[in-house]
């Protein structure tokens, strides 16, 4: 199987996995017992009032137009009309207020993404070079930690320790959480006030899960040292840092960018609790609070959801490629 | 399931051993159906609801108004269906038919019932019914749990002797391999600490309702916190002291003074008096002081509202007229006086009664409705012919009136109530007057006066005291001052129950998958992997959420979720190893010898990948545990069942522990869940250096 039609042949997966997700997302939420709308009438509106919003909201359309109308809805990804629906609860559509939430969880997830690989992988090797030292030892406790240990457990942790209680003794490093709400003019606007809130956040993502990255990466590269020819290598007389980081390091690079790859999803997914513990206008906790009991505000968590998928599925199939790509050797083979 | 032998083999000789296991497992089986018998017997008549905690009652009526009315019954049922199970493999055993079939069945059926009455039985706790106590829990544990399994286990190793040297020469190689990886024991020993205490669950939580709210303050620090702040040393703990009477002085009018028809006893725990047919008509009334010990009370003044002192009445006035006989009425009061040790307090008289009507009509809600002490009272709703009944004096509103601590707005000045009650460490004793006022009934319609006999019976219980400690226990309170540590020992086996079942699960859909699309091949297989690639490819944390959402917030629920997206990982893996397998010579020669398919796959295939299975099982587990943590954490977990993910979620959402810096209740839940995932993380890295040949080689 060429690398092509292996590719094609998981978009195509992919894409089955979309269309799934998203009937999943019209089922639960449209094809329940209860009528929908009784989230977004009041128990005072008149019938006609009633209908009129119903009928706005093409909840009188036959099912098969409604399903097909949400796909396309959905697919568009927000760029056209009707922009993934009206949200329940501020009226606007909900590509607008995704955008502005999406810049925030973004910037968290990418400062944690890239805080993790600029810590975890030269940790990695760093631990591989000097196997059984000490910070061999403790890059071992903090992968040990990092499968340990809640997430969330530790970001209350810290934010329990760090935030309350340095402002109980006056020292105000970090916020307590929140303050950092509504649309922003610009990017630029909100990235002051975004670098005190992130901090903390980002900072936690990263010293909580580079552990596991880092013992992946030592792993990998203690496997690669004990390879033949890095003992050619090293008998041509190469200095160890060229054995390490050309030869040994370059072998191992595609499964290790495979594994960044594919926690992408995880991360991404991870927001939602890392938002709300942190009281961050992110897009998981938009989704969750959208949520609330009672009144669902079904258009957010249908297009948060549906991006969430498109994310996961987006990044697996990015990480089989980058293996391809990354790695000759299944390049060539693939094409033989 | 399996294939049949392709000739009857000669029925093997019964041996001694074999058959004092199966009269043995017999015997478990009618032990458990009897059990089940008393236990419907009691269910049935006595009524299960003869004391229930309002929650049970509540749940009781969900139960039997929902149609579901075995579900009371249910632990008769279960009862019932092991114990037929016991019995059938005990004959099956017997008879020397399918063996050991019976004593696996035995063996899972033991492990079925240790785990729902030894570990799973959380739930039990909330519709906890009042008469079967503890003990009749433990000896499920023991009849249908432990003792099975050994005879069972015993019985499976008696037969199969040349099974028993091969499974028995892997278990060893690995536990070899096993006892020398440090982590591995470390983990094991931790996880064995959490079984042991899931088991120990009632004992450990010392008998503390982890529902039960106002045990102390809210939000109040662990007790031992006064070793590291002296400062603290004082500080009122929660408290129940009982002031038994020491001294009585029964004081009659002097026409009766030596009227053999009153008596009264002490039996050293309540005072009792009895009046049986006494003719009396004067005035004075009957007048019994009590006395009683003097105790010591060493912390500062409870904080208002912090206490309660009460007396127990039990009074029997026979306030009946039958045509035959006329009977009397009597009326009672009661005074209470405190002594501190710099004055004495008038807690409670006589007149009160009137002046609290009056605070009540001004539509003041009183904390605690008192009941009055006259019973003949114009209030038609509290008479009553009968009383017992706990009057407990908190500071309420009229009694902080009555004691003059109000402030100008008219609000109770709680502090000063309480310290002028406690004003200081010292002797506290308590004085109670008990009088009994007997008048003779009068005619309306004759204007005449008779003297009917009286007859009248009083029961006194020790005076107590509850305070309502601002330390509290091992683990302090939370916000709505329940034990916290009762909560975190309950959080135990709820955990565990919930890592171990959805890991049991997950690993069980994960096999089969496994082996039948590696075995079989072709369209099911493609089938199959298609399923796994669409699977492994959902945002799992948001999906949970939302269905969990719509669908309802259970804990089994939320498990059978966890484990049908938890398999798709070892199904890839077993598939992989299948493959290789299939090719391998011992399963052509089953194949040649006409085992049929599914004989292949459940007696070659599946024990050869558990190794692998076995070391992702428990690496699993704590996956399991953290995600059932994190969506109880954001709101989305059973907001019925005390786990460690809702502890969080309350101190996070409502509790404000984090204000307050209210460590005792935040630092617990975190180290018990870490600790237990880690010692599952232990023993996985442990169980995959062993049974993973990659690593292996690498070591």
């Amino acid at each position: 199987m060429t690398l092509r039609k292996y590719l094609a042949k998981r978009i195509v997966v992919g894409i089955i996995t979309l269309l799934i997700v998203a009937t999943l997302n019209f089922v639960i939420f449209v094809l329940q017992p209860s009528d929908p709308t009784r989230y977004l009438l009041q128990p005072g509106m008149k019938p006609e009032q009633k209908e009129m919003i119903a009928r706005e909201y093409g909840l009188r359309d036959p099912l098969d137009v409604r399903y097909f109308k949400y796909l396309r809805n959905m697919f568009s990804y927000g760029l056209i009309p009707p922009y993934f629906g009206i949200s329940f609860k501020s009226k606007q559509t909900v590509a607008s207020e995704m955008s502005w939430r999406m810049q925030l969880t973004v910037l968290l997830l990418g400062s944690a993404m890239i805080g993790r690989t600029i810590v975890g992988i030269p940790a990695g090797i760093f631990a591989a070079a000097k196997r059984g030292g000490k910070l061999d030892v403790a890059i071992m406790g903090c992968a040990l930690l990092t499968f340990g240990i809640p997430i969330f457990v530790l970001q209350l942790l810290s934010i329990f320790f760090f935030s309350y209680l340095a402002n109980i003794y006056g020292i105000r490093i970090f916020p307590t959480g929140g303050g950092l709400g509504g649309p922003y003019k610009s990017f630029w606007d909100f990235l002051p006030g975004a670098a005190w809130h992130l901090s903390l956040p980002i900072l936690v993502l990263t010293f909580g899960g580079f552990g596991g990255w880092a013992l992946y990466t030592r792993n990998m590269l203690i496997d690669a040292l004990t390879q033949d020819y890095i003992v050619t290598a090293r008998a041509k007389g190469l200095s160890e840092r060229t054995v390490l980081y050309k030869h040994a390091f370059k072998s191992i690079l595609p499964p290790v960018a495979t594994m960044i790859t594919l926690s992408i999803p995880g991360i991404v997914t991870g927001a939602i609790i890392t938002e709300t513990i942190f009281g961050l206008e992110g897009i998981g906790k938009w989704y969750v609070e959208s949520l609330s009991r009672g009144s669902p505000n079904y258009p957010v968590v249908q297009a948060v959801l549906f991006i969430f998928a498109t994310l996961t599925i987006m990044f697996n199939i990015i990480a089989d490629l980058l293996y391809g790509v990354l790695d000759p050797r299944i390049r060539v083979g693939a094409r033989r | 399931m399996a294939a049949k032998p392709q000739e009857k083999r000669p029925r093997e000789p019964r041996s001694f051993r074999a058959l004092i296991f199966s009269l043995l497992i017999i015997l478990l089986g009618f032990a458990t159906i009897g059990l089940g018998v008393c236990e419907l017997y009691v269910s049935l008549n006595l009524g299960d609801l003869k004391n229930p905690e309002p929650w049970a009652a509540d749940l009781w009526a969900l139960f039997a108004n929902s149609g579901l009315m075995l579900l009371p019954h249910l632990y008769s049922i279960m009862d019932f269906v092991i114990g037929s199970i016991f019995i059938l493999c005990g004959y099956l055993i017997f008879r020397v038919k399918h063996m050991e079939f019976a004593a696996l069945t035995a063996f899972a059926t033991g492990l079925v019932a240790l785990f729902v009455y030894g570990i799973g039985d959380w739930w039990t706790y909330v519709a906890r019914i009042k008469y079967e106590g503890l003990a009749v829990m433990y000896l499920r544990v023991i009849l249908q749990g432990a003792v099975p399994i050994i005879v069972s286990a015993l019985s499976l190793t008696a037969q199969r002797q040349e099974a028993k040297t091969l499974m028995g020469r892997r278990i060893r190689s690995f536990w070899e391999d096993f006892s020398h990886n440090k982590i591995g024991l470390v983990g094991m020993a931790i996880l064995f600490t959490y079984i042991i205490a899931a088991v120990l669950v009632p004992v450990l939580s010392l008998g503390v309702n982890p529902e039960k709210t106002d045990l102390a303050d809210e939000l109040v620090p662990p007790s031992w916190i006064d070793f590291f702040y002296p400062s603290l040393r004082d500080l009122p703990r929660t408290l129940h002291q009982e002031y038994n009477f020491t001294d009585y002085f029964v004081t009659l009018p002097e026409s009766i003074k030596n009227d053999p028809s009153v008596t009264w006893s002490w039996n050293g725990r309540s005072f009792e008096f009895n009046i049986s047919g006494l003719s009396y008509n004067e005035s004075a009334p009957f007048r019994i002081s009590l006395e009683t010990v003097s105790d010591y009370y060493p912390y500062n003044p409870p904080r208002g509202g912090g206490f309660i002192i009460g007396f127990t009445l039990e009074v029997d006035p026979h306030q009946y007229y039958s045509p035959s006989e006329k009977i009397a009425r009597a009326f009672y009061n009661v005074e209470l006086n405190m002594t501190s040790p710099v004055n004495t307090t008038n807690l409670w008289d006589a007149e009160w009664y009137n002046k609290r009507q009056y605070y009540y009509s001004q539509s003041i809600t009183p904390r605690q409705e008192l009941m009055p002490l006259n019973i003949s009272s114009p209030d038609k709703r509290l008479q009553k012919t009968k009383i017992n009944e706990t009057f407990q004096l908190t500071s309420d509103l009229y009694w902080s009136h009555k004691m003059g601590f109000v402030n100008k707005d008219g609000a109770v000045d709680w502090q000063s109530l309480s310290n002028a009650l406690f004003p200081q460490k010292g002797n506290y004793s308590y004085q109670m007057y008990f009088y009994i006022n007997a008048t003779a009934t009068y005619s309306r319609t004759t204007d005449t006066t008779t003297i009917y006999p009286i007859y009248y019976f009083a029961r006194i219980k020790p005076i107590f005291l509850d305070v309502k400690g601002m330390l509290h226990g091992i683990m302090g309170t939370d916000h709505l001052g329940r034990d916290i540590w009762s909560r975190i020992v309950h959080g135990i086996k709820i955990s565990l129950a919930i890592g171990l079942a959805s890991a049991v699960a997950s690993s069980f859909i994960g096999v089969m998958v496994g082996v039948v699309a590696g075995y079989l091949g072709g369209t099911v297989d493609e089938l199959m992997m298609r399923l796994v690639d669409i699977l492994l490819c959902l945002p799992v944390l948001p999906l949970l959420i939302v269905l969990v959402y719509m669908y309802g917030q259970n804990v089994w629920y939320i498990v059978i979720l966890i484990a049908i997206f938890g398999w798709q990982g070892l199904s890839r893996v077993i598939r992989s190893q299948v493959l290789s397998l299939r090719e391998a010579a011992f399963v052509e020669c089953a194949t040649a010898s006409g085992a049929s398919r599914t004989y292949i796959m459940i007696r070659h295939l599946i024990p050869n990948v558990l190794p692998i299975v076995l070391s992702d099982f428990v690496l699993s587990v704590p996956g399991g545990i953290m995600t059932e943590a994190g969506l109880s954490f954001i709101g989305f977990g059973d907001p019925t069942t005390p786990t460690w993910g809702r502890e969080f979620n309350i101190m996070w959402t409502e509790g404000g522990a984090f204000a307050v810096f209210a460590w005792w209740w935040f630092v617990p839940p975190a180290i018990a869940i870490t600790v237990l995932c880690l010692a599952f993380v232990f023993l996985g890295h442990a169980v995959d250096e062993i049974v993973n040949p990659r690593l292996r080689r690498r070591r």
